[in-house]
């Protein structure tokens, strides 16, 4: 077994491309950033970061991590070994081990102590290895569905979002405290927005997620996020909305299958895996996409929804330690990946495989592509509604709903004139004039006869309160629209993995440029020296002269046998009398091994 | 992406533009699965409803085909969530079916055990059925076909109706297309009318007033060649259906009967009034036996938004006989549309207006609401009115008949029509016009004196109460004015326009005027009276009192 110490010499002794991609797949080692390469061995030994990376691993890549730590030789497959090394969740015997393994024809590497608590025994005695992921079945969905179903929905979410975030700019929404929104006023948004609850509670929390609403926690009160009052195309606005939602570690929205009591932007527990489980299935899904483009070569007129038990086998068996959650998460994950066109009709669609693979130029051009252009011109007819046949261009829309109020939702707006809807016009200053110039210039078609009859009583009658001093209407969608550009490429740019590769570069450079136990036994690599020590001492029944901090302060020196750890305290026996004593770890300031000091010197951080 | 004529909206509208070259097969196409609920100029909306896909799915579509249509035709995408609930929806139809059965008579049937559990499970429904023959099968009591059936449609289990009807006893009756003097012949939307109704076996016919619904009622009788109960709405309108009868059929006076509060004939076609259904005697309905006098093999009702509640549940025992209903507006103010359509049938054929307008088969009309102003001392008394005698206060001023008045002389030479609600107002009326009144308690025989003076040319101006809102035919009508109505129905405002839409020998524009006094609950009721209107196509010119035309030639065309 390797010792911390040597782990943190394996680690010194990687390349740069092998600490960098290291790195990349194991962030939390770099979070905060760590002095010298013992305290990233630490870092990388401690049970929570161990439990991020085996959560990584598929069902052979456990099946051969396993063998390893049982010694079964036969499940032992090098392809599956370099992955698991890539991840320090191994450790690359030393070139005079490697030399005499490879003469041997077998492997060189060598299992990580600290990995063994983590990864247990379930996957031990499973011989032979599952190399191949189960076969996926899917259903055949015709292209024309698909992109039906995936524009369908990304053009929903756009102007949903849009209209929730103007329904909230004017009254924000109430919460309850810490954040959640309650019933009734859920109820009242989703009349408000002519949503669904469901649907509803999936944007609020996206919206959320993509930092357009912001908690105002003194007046409990989920508020617009003020932003610059620039535009955004709306392919532009859909990729800030799926990248918040790739990042978004909550949980999935309730589904019939896994409902939920959780009300939305309910303060969450921490440490969720939303993230992982999102992105995971994204992944799979882009995976058994590019499986099925290969099986039919050049056909695109039939895509392939997968089944949801089938992917779930697959996700199962790409990260067989989450699939309790994952089975829960599904169901959720796979409707919200349909509410936002990621997936039409269960099926990839174009735009999402460009997402899944962070092609966000090519993703863009997609949804570029799925979206009507904007339109500036709408119909009035003479039962006084004026429909915009199409999406209409939110300056143009903000100005309409100003003097007309909207009816229905769909791509089309519809907006009817009442006498009362000119009324509030004229309260918000417009003038005869100004109405009127305003549909000379939208209106295809002739005012009726009675709409001009209306805006002349209306603004000839006088308004009951004082008049703004001028009337620019500042269209809410046109927020929005700056709101996501800006938050859009800040958020795109973390994204970026030219950064993250620079940020993480620059750490190594840091790393090298001080010795492997720079900080000398302190910081993060002491106690788990300690640990390391006591583990070694148990393993193999030695005594240890262990130096603990009582409640007065004093450190006490006693030379015990350590016997297990145990909810965080030391359980050990006086060697002279077999009397049971109890440390609690946080006490324990060295354990130095009574025999055999000279390995120890050796390897450890003075040497 | 597709250039297509329709817009299929989340809230599952569909949105028509008029203007497209593809409008017209694209509403073909629509038409059998969704309703025709809007029909301005420039963009028609209709609504997809369970109803109209179960409807659709008995005519034979399945969903494939409906997604296919709104997929082919759809300008944008269409909500996936609502092609969902199309396929979901049409799949319910048909998986309980009514058939006849040899030994057991009526029985439901189904190819699922729990749907028929569940169904069976409600109160309402276990009552109307008898024992269980088997777990897929259970006897259902005759009479109470036509109830379960509005029953299972309630469930959201439509039941497919296997039944059959019963023939009726056989009279042959044809009808006298280009024969005699005035050869006439029935025009293609009444042909596809009748035919869709016959393919169907019953339901809705919704046509305009004055586009000839009743001679779709004789072409539907033709078909069916049976002994035939026509239902309508006053003793006037029987004997204006048998007139049209005996001259656009063989049937002679002897072989059509009317049963009215006045006379109570019973012959292979008799026409008999609600009114006269409905009467109660003792706690009884003393002539329902009518409905089983005769074998009828087909049941006509006109105007069927106005069915009253009592035909209802009659109906509902009359499942096994073809059943045809005929309306202009199949709206109905206390919201029981859903019960026409279970109850009679599925709306069989619908135009918007302004189609039969540009045909030619109706007289094309101009709607002008005149806003009057309130006299101070009329405007102090709404004030202080209490609410329920505030809308008979602004709708009765004085200020409305002296430009109900001005607009008579303005139209002076046409057949005008005075039409209001009040009686006190509408003797005013007519004492300051100088023309004779109809209302309620002039004699029928009085009324037809006086509306064949007015067909005939010797009355030009008649003040009417809401006795002539319905099926009373005045061709050569061409003006209207409202004075007051019933609140905000749309309906009689509907009904009211139809009173001028036979086309006028010299093709003359109909003017209909709704006299409005401002600010007031009349403006309120108005735009609610209005919408029908402009929703097909009608819309309202608004004057003010002192701009409404006063002579001749103040009109402009």
């Amino acid at each position: 077994m390797g010792t911390l110490a040597a782990f943190a010499a394996e680690l010194a002794a990687r390349s740069d491309t092998g600490l960098l991609r290291l790195l990349l797949l194991r962030p939390d080692a770099m979070t905060p950033p760590v002095p010298d390469f013992a305290a990233l061995a630490a870092r990388l030994s401690m049970r929570a970061s161990i439990e991020l990376a085996l959560d990584r691993l598929n069902v052979p890549q456990l099946q051969t991590l396993s063998a390893l730590h049982t010694g079964t030789q036969s499940a032992l497959h090098d392809p599956f070994l370099t992955g698991l090394h890539e991840l320090a969740l191994v450790l690359e015997g030393s070139p005079k081990q490697k030399q005499l393994e490879h003469d041997a024809g077998t492997h060189h590497f060598l299992p990580l102590a600290s990995v063994a608590p983590a990864l247990g025994s379930k996957f031990a005695a499973e011989v032979p290895l599952r190399v191949l992921p189960p076969p996926s079945e899917s259903v055949p969905v015709p292209a024309r569905m698909r992109d039906n179903a995936s524009a369908g929905a990304i053009d929903s979410l756009l102007r949903g979002m849009a209209i929730l975030l103007d329904v909230v700019s004017t009254t924000g929404v109430d919460s309850l405290r810490g954040g959640a929104v309650g019933l009734r006023t859920l109820r009242m948004l989703a009349k408000s927005t002519f949503m669904d609850e469901a649907q509803l509670c999936f944007y609020l929390e996206l919206a959320a997620a993509a930092g357009l609403l912001t908690l105002d926690s003194t007046a409990q009160l989920w508020r617009v996020t003020e932003t610059d009052e620039s535009a955004a195309d709306r392919s532009g606005r859909w990729i800030v909305l799926v990248q918040a939602w790739l990042h978004n570690d909550r949980q999935a929205m309730p589904t019939a299958q896994a409902p939920s009591i959780t009300r939305p932007l309910a303060p969450a527990a921490p440490h969720r895996q939303g993230a992982t489980w999102r992105h995971n299935v994204v992944s799979a899904l882009a995976l058994l996409n590019s499986q099925a483009a290969a099986a039919t070569s050049t056909s695109t007129s039939t895509f392939a929804a997968p089944t949801e038990a089938s992917l779930l086998s697959l996700l199962i068996w790409l990260h067989p330690r989450q699939s309790e959650q994952m089975a829960l998460q599904l169901p959720g994950i796979l409707a919200e990946l349909e509410l936002m066109g990621v997936t039409g009709a269960g099926a990839l669609s174009n735009a999402g495989f460009a997402a899944a693979n962070a092609d966000w130029d090519a993703a863009a051009a997609c949804v570029g592509g799925l979206l009507p252009a904007p339109i500036e011109h709408f119909l009035i007819q003479g039962d006084l509604t004026a429909v915009a046949p199409g999406f209409l261009a939110p300056t143009v829309a903000a100005q309409l709903k100003l003097m007309a109020t909207p009816e229905g939702h769909g791509t089309a707006g519809i907006y009817r004139f009442s006498q009362g809807s000119l009324e509030n016009a004229v309260r918000a200053g417009l003038d005869e004039h100004a109405i009127l110039n305003f549909l000379q210039l939208h209106c295809s078609t002739a005012v009726p006869q009675s709409l001009r009859y209306f805006i002349t009583a209306a603004t000839s009658a006088g308004v009951t309160e004082p008049p703004q001093p001028s009337i620019t209407p500042q269209p809410r969608a046109g927020a929005i629209s700056a709101e996501f550009v800006r938050t859009g490429t800040e958020r795109a740019e973390t994204m970026r993995p030219e950064t993250a590769l620079d940020e993480v570069q620059a750490h190594i450079a840091k790393l090298r440029s001080r010795p492997i136990w720079a900080d000398a036994g302190g910081g993060e690599s002491g106690p788990a020296l300690v640990i390391e020590a006591l583990r070694g001492a148990m393993a193999q029944g030695a005594q240890v002269r262990l130096h603990a901090v009582d409640t007065t302060g004093t450190i006490e020196r006693i030379v015990l046998r350590p016997v297990s750890f145990e909810a965080g305290t030391l359980r050990a026996r006086l060697p002279d009398t077999g009397q049971e004593r109890r440390f609690s770890i946080h006490r324990i300031v060295a354990a130095e091994p009574v025999q055999d000091k000279q390995q120890d010197k050796q390897e450890g951080p003075h040497g | 992406m597709a250039d297509g004529p329709l817009i299929v909206q989340g809230d599952k509208t569909i949105l028509l533009e008029v203007a497209h070259p593809d409008s017209t097969e694209a509403r073909h196409a629509i038409a059998a699965f969704a309703d025709l609920e809007r029909a301005p100029e420039h963009m028609h909306s209709y609504r997809i409803t369970p109803l109209g896909l179960w409807n659709a799915r008995a005519a034979g579509l399945d969903a494939e085909q409906v997604v296919d249509t709104l997929l082919h035709y759809s300008r944008y995408p269409v909500p996936h969530a609502l092609l969902l609930d199309i396929a979901e929806t049409m799949a319910r139809y048909g998986r309980l079916r009514l058939e006849k059965d040899p030994q057991h008579g009526l029985v439901l049937r189904s190819d699922d055990e729990l749907i028929l559990a569940e169904v069976a499970h409600g109160k309402k429904i276990a009552a109307l059925l008898g024992a269980r023959i088997d777990a897929l099968s259970v006897v259902v009591h005759g009479s109470a076909r036509g109830e379960l059936k509005a029953l299972l449609l309630k469930a959201g289990w439509p039941a497919e109706d296997l039944a059959g009807y019963v023939d009726g006893t056989s009279h042959p009756i044809a009808l006298t297309e280009n024969t005699g003097s005035a050869p006439w012949s029935l025009r293609q939307y009444q042909r596809i009318a009748v035919e869709n109704f016959w393919a169907g076996g019953s339901g809705v016919v919704v046509l305009p007033c004055g586009a000839g619904k009743t001679i779709v009622g004789a072409a539907a009788m033709a078909a069916s060649g049976t002994t035939t109960l026509i239902l309508v709405t006053n003793t006037l309108s029987a004997r204006q259906w048998k007139t049209e009868l005996l001259k656009r059929t063989t049937l002679t006076e002897n072989e059509i009967g009317e049963y009215s509060g006045a006379v109570k004939e019973l012959r292979p076609v008799t026409i008999a009034t609600y009114q006269v259904l409905t009467t109660k005697r003792h706690g009884r309905y003393q002539h329902l036996d009518l409905l089983d006098a005769n074998d009828w093999g087909l049941l006509i009702y006109d105007e069927v938004h106005l069915l009253p509640a009592p035909i209802f549940r009659m109906t509902a025992e009359l499942q096994a006989r073809r059943r045809l209903g005929l309306t202009a507006t199949l709206v109905r103010e206390d919201g029981r549309e859903g019960e026409v359509f279970a109850l009679i049938g599925p709306k069989r054929y619908d135009a918007p207006w302004k189609d039969i307008e540009s045909q030619g088969y109706i007289a094309p009309a101009d709607c002008v609401e005149v806003r009057v102003d309130l006299a101070r001392s009329e405007r102090l008394a709404y004030a202080t009115a209490d609410d329920g005698e505030k809308y008979r206060r602004c709708a009765t001023s004085l200020a409305k008949s002296e430009v109900a008045q001005q607009l008579v002389a303005a139209h002076a030479g046409e057949q005008i029509l005075v039409i209001g609600q009040y009686i006190d107002q509408l003797d005013e009326l007519a004492s300051r016009l100088d023309v004779p009144l109809i209302k309620g308690s002039t004699p029928v025989k009085e009324r037809e004196r006086l509306f064949g003076a007015f067909r005939e040319g010797r009355i030009s101006t008649l003040v009417v109460s809401k006795v002539a809102n319905f099926s009373i035919d005045l061709p050569e009508a061409s003006v209207a004015i409202q004075v007051s109505g019933a609140f905000g129905s749309r309906q009689e405002e509907a009904q009211r326009l139809g009173r001028l839409m036979r086309p006028k020998a010299d093709g003359r524009t109909a003017r209909f005027y709704t006299l409005v006094a401002r600010d007031t609950i009349d403006a309120d009721f108005a735009a609610k009276r209005q919408r029908f209107l402009a929703e097909q196509g009608y819309a309202y010119r608004i004057l003010d009192a002192h701009d409404a035309p006063r002579a001749p030639q103040d009109l402009q065309e």
